[in-house]
Order: structure tokens, then C-alpha cells, then sequence
């Protein structure tokens, strides 16, 4: 449980305070990050560096276990930021790795995760389709678990237009799959099926 | 909290998110993390014992950087300002003298204020005229005449503008003074040495206070002319204050129509 006990643990540097904070909230960053840069080795990697951070720079951190939350996913939101930048100035481009995503999951037997691997990609395609600002909105709605307000304090907006982003990325969210599911019973996919991700330009990282 | 905070808006939708972005860290992972978590502290404790001994430094506003550098930006103003203050015409720092000067223009409200300042700075030509002239130069006499006359213009605009206003005369004065001790050294080193030169004409800018050593009214000799063989204590009529001389020493010239030859009161018994 990461209670108010445990992030007094972390602001004094204490190992295994942070360990505690790894079991409650590893699996929600690692699907954020994941989610993020679409490589799970790299989302590993990036997952055990906020931790790393956590252990050094805790000591910075004002508030209690919400505001360490809320610096966890921040932190890896900028860790995420710095790979993708990285990528881009060497000039590489993000691949989906569909199947080494859903082979996590031992608990499915193989037809189940051939449906689960179709529907994992139909929703990431057309996660893809949102705006950045969407995207992140719902990816750390729905793969972080945050609320509009926690969401609001890691992407450094205001709570009225998360809950904006939120609502219309939803509706466009729901329009997308809606149409796939009506090109697939007419033969077609609906939409563009793109295994290869162009970057977020860097307008709309910034924003 | 609203129908985003609930998942209410179609669960199915929100749940099919869920499943599709959910993942797990699995145990060889996790264990691999939390070793290099405690390696990590473990390195922090050894190397950064100082950081238990020293307190945390409480984070800075962000405004002490602006201030700070608010505060640098104006220490540096100050100090080349004062800097300039003794700068001659030439030097790097002369135009931030002038620079001063035209600002102290500029700020002064009233005619008399004004005046005041022009006073100041026709005083500090005049004195500037004489380091010039001091320190000598192929274009020290160039130099000379036109900061003499802008010195002498400076009065001109202080009169216009304030007539009444207290100083002028004085500084007028003072001006004339310096004005002539910088023609003399600059006719002095002209002439090869000591000759002086003749004080060039002036314009009469405005009617100046007569100067002190000039008594308006000489007070009524109460002895008869002296003689050389006379007598008795000799009173001089009041005496010129001595004038300073290029090299700093008083002229002590007698002025024409004093007895004796000296000013210097004498007994003879």
C-alpha cells in the first residue's frame, strides 16, 4: 500500500519505501509508458530510471503520497518525452509490437489472445488517430488509472480542459472504433492501418 | 466529479481501454528493478553521505534570480556612472559623463532646476578645460576653446532660462576663473613656457556679481598715499584676492596702482 507512512520513507531516501511504491504503482507506469513509446524493453528501461530518480531526487518532493504519485508519472511522462525526442533526431520511427505486448499475459489461452491482440490493435489505431493532447489525456486516464485532477497536474493544464480533452477524445474515440467495426463487416479495415507511427511533431509535444 | 472521473461515459469502452493498455511487470523485471534500486541506494548512502550531514537547500524562488540579476545589472550602471565622472574628453567613459549629464537634464522639472543643473555642468566643462589644458596635446587647445565654450553657452541657457535663479552668477564666475587659468597654462606651454597669455575676449553672457576682490565701494583711504619712507603702519586699500596661478600657486602680481609694490601690510618704526 503506498500510504502516507511509505512516501515519508521516500522524501528521507529510504530503499525500501520506494520498493513499496514500485509494487503499488510499476504496472500502471509501465502501461503509460508502454503505451507511450510502443517497446517494451524500452518501457522497462524507462520505467526502472523514474525509480531510479525517485530514490535520488524524493528528498525535492513537497507533499504527501499524492504528490508522489502524481511526480511518478510526471517523471515518466518526461522520460517517455526524452526517448521519443531522442528518436526522432536520430531519425527513427516508433514500431508496434502487438504481439510481444499481449504475450505478457500468461493467463489467456491462445484464442482468446488472438481476440485480444485484434482488439489491442483496432484501439491502438485508433488511439492513433486522436490529437497528442487527447491521447495523453486518455492514455493516462485509462492505462495510468489517474483522475482528471492528477492528470491535470502531470500534463500541467487545468482540470477543465482535461476533462475537455477527455470528453472529445472519448467521442472521437468511440466514432473511430464504431467505423472500423462497419469497414470490417463491408470487408474493409475503416481505417488506415499503419504499423509504422510517424513522431508527434514538436508543436504538438509541447503542447 | 463528473461522468469522466466515473467511467460512466459507455464503460464497455472504457473497459476495452483498460484491457487493451493494461500491462504487468513480471517477476524477473521486477526483481531485477528493486536489486538495482538497492545497489542504487546503497551507492547513494556511501557517496552521498554529505547530503545527510548538509540540510537540504530549501528551493529558491524564482524571482531572487531576476532580482539578483536586476541587482547586478544596476551595481554595474552605478559604478560606470561614478566611473565617468572623472572621465575627459577622449576617454571611453566620456559619453556616459555626458550621457549623465543630458539624463539630469531631462529629469529636472522646473526652469530653476534646469538652471541648476546647466550651472553644474558649465562648472564641470570649465574644469575639464583646465585638465586639458594641463595635461597639454597637439589638440589640447582645440579641445580647450570648445569645452570653454560650452561652458560659457551652458551659463548663457542657465540665465535665459532661470534669470534669477541663485548660483548662476557665482558659477558664471567660477567658470571665468577656470576658464582663464586653462587659457593661461594653454598660452603658457604655447609661448614656450611661463609668458602668459592674453585672456581672450569673452562675451558678457549675463551680468555677473562683481567678484569678490573687487569692492564696489573702496573704502575711503584713511591714510594719505603712502610713500616708500613713510612712516607708520600702512593700511593698503582692500587688496585682490591673490589668483591662482598655472602651476597652483597664488599670483601674487600687485595689481597696477598699488603702492609699495606689496600687498603686504608693513610697520616701520
Amino acid at each position: 500500500m503506498f500510504t502516507e507512512e511509505v512516501a515519508e520513507g521516500v522524501k528521507a531516501g529510504d530503499p525500501d519505501a520506494v520498493a513499496a511504491v514500485y509494487v503499488a504503482l510499476s504496472d500502471r507506469l509501465l502501461s503509460y509508458l508502454m503505451a507511450r513509446v510502443h517497446d517494451r524493453a524500452t518501457a522497462e528501461d524507462l520505467l526502472e530510471a523514474t525509480f531510479l530518480e525517485l530514490l535520488q531526487k524524493g528528498r525535492t518532493i513537497r507533499g504527501g503520497a499524492a504528490s508522489i504519485k502524481v511526480w511518478m508519472f510526471r517523471s515518466a511522462h518526461y522520460n517517455a518525452l526524452d526517448h521519443l525526442r531522442r528518436l526522432s533526431r536520430r531519425g527513427e520511427e516508433l514500431t508496434d509490437d502487438p504481439i510481444r505486448l499481449e504475450a505478457m499475459d500468461d493467463a489467456r489461452g491462445p484464442e482468446d489472445l488472438a481476440i485480444a491482440s485484434d482488439t489491442t490493435q483496432r484501439i491502438r489505431l485508433a488511439l492513433d488517430q486522436l490529437s497528442v493532447d487527447q491521447r495523453q489525456v486518455l492514455l493516462l486516464r485509462y492505462a495510468a488509472g489517474l483522475s482528471a485532477p492528477e492528470i491535470a497536474r502531470v500534463l500541467g493544464k487545468n482540470d477543465g480542459a482535461i476533462r475537455s480533452l477527455q470528453h472529445r477524445g472519448e467521442r472521437s474515440l468511440a466514432r473511430i472504433l464504431k467505423e472500423s467495426e462497419r469497414g470490417d463487416d463491408d470487408g474493409d479495415l475503416g481505417m488506415p492501418v499503419r504499423t509504422v507511427r510517424t513522431l508527434p511533431t514538436s508543436r504538438s509535444r509541447r503542447s | 466529479m463528473t461522468r469522466h472521473d466515473d467511467d460512466s461515459f459507455d464503460s464497455s469502452l472504457g473497459l476495452l481501454l483498460r484491457r487493451a493498455l493494461r500491462q504487468k511487470v513480471d517477476p524477473e523485471t521486477r526483481d531485477r528493478h528493486l536489486d538495482a534500486l538497492t545497489v542504487q541506494a546503497a551507492r547513494l548512502r556511501e557517496a552521498g553521505a554529505t547530503a545527510e550531514v548538509l540540510p537540504m537547500r530549501p528551493a529558491r524562488p524564482r524571482w531572487v534570480g531576476a532580482v539578483a540579476a536586476a541587482l547586478v545589472v544596476l551595481a554595474f550602471c552605478s559604478t560606470t556612472v561614478i566611473a565617468s565622472q572623472e572621465a575627459l574628453p577622449g576617454d571611453v567613459l566620456y559619453t556616459v559623463k555626458r550621457g549623465t549629464e543630458n539624463a539630469r537634464l531631462l529629469l529636472a522639472t522646473s526652469p530653476e532646476a534646469v538652471a541648476e543643473v546647466r550651472a553644474d555642468i558649465a562648472q564641470t566643462r570649465s574644469e575639464e578645460a583646465q585638465l586639458v589644458a594641463a595635461a597639454g596635446g597637439t589638440a589640447a587647445e582645440e579641445q580647450v576653446e570648445s569645452l570653454q565654450a560650452e561652458a560659457r553657452s551652458q551659463i548663457e541657457q542657465a540665465a535665459q532660462e532661470a534669470p534669477g535663479a541663485p548660483g548662476i552668477g557665482a558659477a558664471q564666475e567660477r567658470v571665468e576663473q577656470d576658464n582663464e587659468g586653462s587659457d593661461q597654462m594653454i598660452g603658457g606651454s604655447a609661448a614656450g613656457g611661463g609668458a602668459p597669455a592674453p585672456a581672450p575676449s569673452r562675451p558678457a553672457a549675463v551680468p555677473s556679481t562683481p567678484p569678490a576682490e573687487e569692492p564696489t565701494q573702496a573704502p575711503a583711504p584713511a591714510v594719505p598715499a603712502p610713500g616708500p619712507a613713510e612712516s607708520g603702519t600702512v593700511t593698503t586699500p582692500a587688496a585682490p584676492l591673490p589668483t591662482e596661478t598655472p602651476g597652483g600657486l597664488p599670483d601674487t602680481t600687485p595689481p597696477a596702482g598699488t603702492p609699495g609694490g606689496s600687498v603686504i601690510p608693513s610697520t616701520q618704526d
